[in-house]
């Protein structure tokens, strides 16, 4: 039995059954003495004919190359590039940029707050607004006649004439 | 007014004609760059970067699906899934970790048997028509009868002999690789490749005598 570092001819031949006559198939750590045990033996060579023969044939299989339409599928589902976002990366890092980004994950926190102080400004403004309003007179008469006229004579039946409440059993008298 | 048109378009002229040559430094640094840093790229969108990982993985991708399922329309599906999910996982791909080209082989691997698995291992459309008689120039219909002989050979393998022989024969890939991808030892792995080029053998027992070749120098006489 012809021996070369190890390599027998069984392995030999086991070799060229499962990976073929190329030795750049064989596996790294047999290859070389695979090949040493090739250079010294003559009847070795009938059996890497063989595989060599299946070897040409396999290189036969028809293969074909990427076709333009998959190509450009490819391409069109590619990754976009996202817009960078106004936001600074200081912003963002910071304790108040991560929870304005749980709030607002959609991009800069500006227009948000914005809004929120546009609510704010005209809630104040029309607050302001609605109780400087002056009142037309004669509703004040109402308002302030019990008071004035509380101390003089008939200031009671004054005062039940304009159906101010704080009289209500003299209205049911 | 016209020499400051003029002017103006002459810088314009210059201006571009110094980017060429950084947009080609640019395009030949892409061309070397390494699997991961493309990635990288191709995380935040950059189309070059996708270009040249197409250009570098692709056919081989689509080469393991063609072997695997005789049928290019169907392996061409392969490739665009395994890609997409290149360009979804790519901002998440961490460097270093697995070789890009092992990872397609897995996957596109996957696919491919999960798909003979779903066809029941026998799918009429993908058995190669038998020999047709159409005219033609006498070599060319030669050479195109012996493909489809050999891609009906390899079709008629059970799927695992098929997969080993894809991946060391033609790909190219270690028996280690191959037993990575397919999760199996390096023994099962050369068994299934014994297997499959016996049975290969014997199926092209009359093309591989018609077979002239040389043993000296490899190569057909």
């Amino acid at each position: 039995m012809e021996k070369s570092s190890g390599m027998t001819m069984e392995r030999l031949e086991a070799l060229l059954e499962a990976y073929g006559a190329e030795p750049a198939r064989w596996p790294d750590a047999e290859r070389q003495a695979a090949e040493a045990l090739v250079s010294r033996s003559q009847e070795v060579r009938l059996r890497i004919e063989e595989a060599r023969r299946l070897d040409l044939l396999l290189a036969e299989a028809p293969l074909e190359a990427p076709s333009a339409m998959l190509t450009a599928r490819l391409l069109a589902a590619r990754p976009r590039q996202l817009v960078a976002s106004p936001v600074s990366p200081a912003v963002r890092t910071s304790s108040l940029g991560r929870l304005l980004g749980l709030l607002w994950p959609y991009g800069s926190p500006a227009f948000p707050a914005g809004a929120v102080l546009a609510s704010l400004v005209l809630g104040i403004v029309t607050g302001v607004g609605v109780s400087s309003i002056v009142l037309p007179q004669e509703h004040a008469m109402t308002t302030v006649a019990p008071a004035e006229l509380s101390g003089e004579p008939g200031g009671e039946i004054i005062s039940l004439a304009l159906a101010h409440t704080s009289y209500p059993e003299d209205w049911t008298q | 007014m016209a020499i400051t048109a003029d002017y103006a378009f002459g810088d314009k002229v210059a201006l571009a004609a110094a980017r060429v040559p950084a947009l080609q430094k640019m395009g030949t640094v892409l061309e070397q760059a390494s699997d991961d840093a493309l990635l990288s790229l191709v995380g935040a969108g950059d189309q070059k970067a996708c270009e040249v990982l197409m250009r570098r993985h692709l056919g081989r991708t689509l080469a393991v699906a063609r072997r695997m399922l005789g049928n290019g329309a169907d392996a061409e599906e392969i490739a665009q899934e395994v890609f997409l999910r290149v360009w979804t996982h790519a901002s998440r791909w961490e460097p270093g970790k697995a070789a890009l080209s092992t990872w397609l082989h897995r996957v596109a691997m996957n696919l491919c048997l999960d798909r003979l698995r779903r066809k029941g291992m026998v799918d009429i459309d993908a058995i190669p028509e038998p020999l047709s008689n159409e005219p033609g120039p006498h070599e060319n219909l030669e050479r195109s009868d012996l493909a489809r002989q050999i891609d009906a050979a390899l079709q008629a393998l059970p799927a695992r002999q098929r997969a080993a022989i894809t991946l060391v024969h033609y790909q190219g890939l270690s028996n280690i690789e191959a037993a990575g991808i397919l999760e199996v030892t390096v023994e099962a792995v050369e068994s299934l490749l014994a297997r499959g080029r016996r049975q290969l053998r014997i199926a092209l027992a009359e093309e591989a005598s018609s077979l002239h070749i040389g043993i000296r120098s490899g190569r057909s006489e």
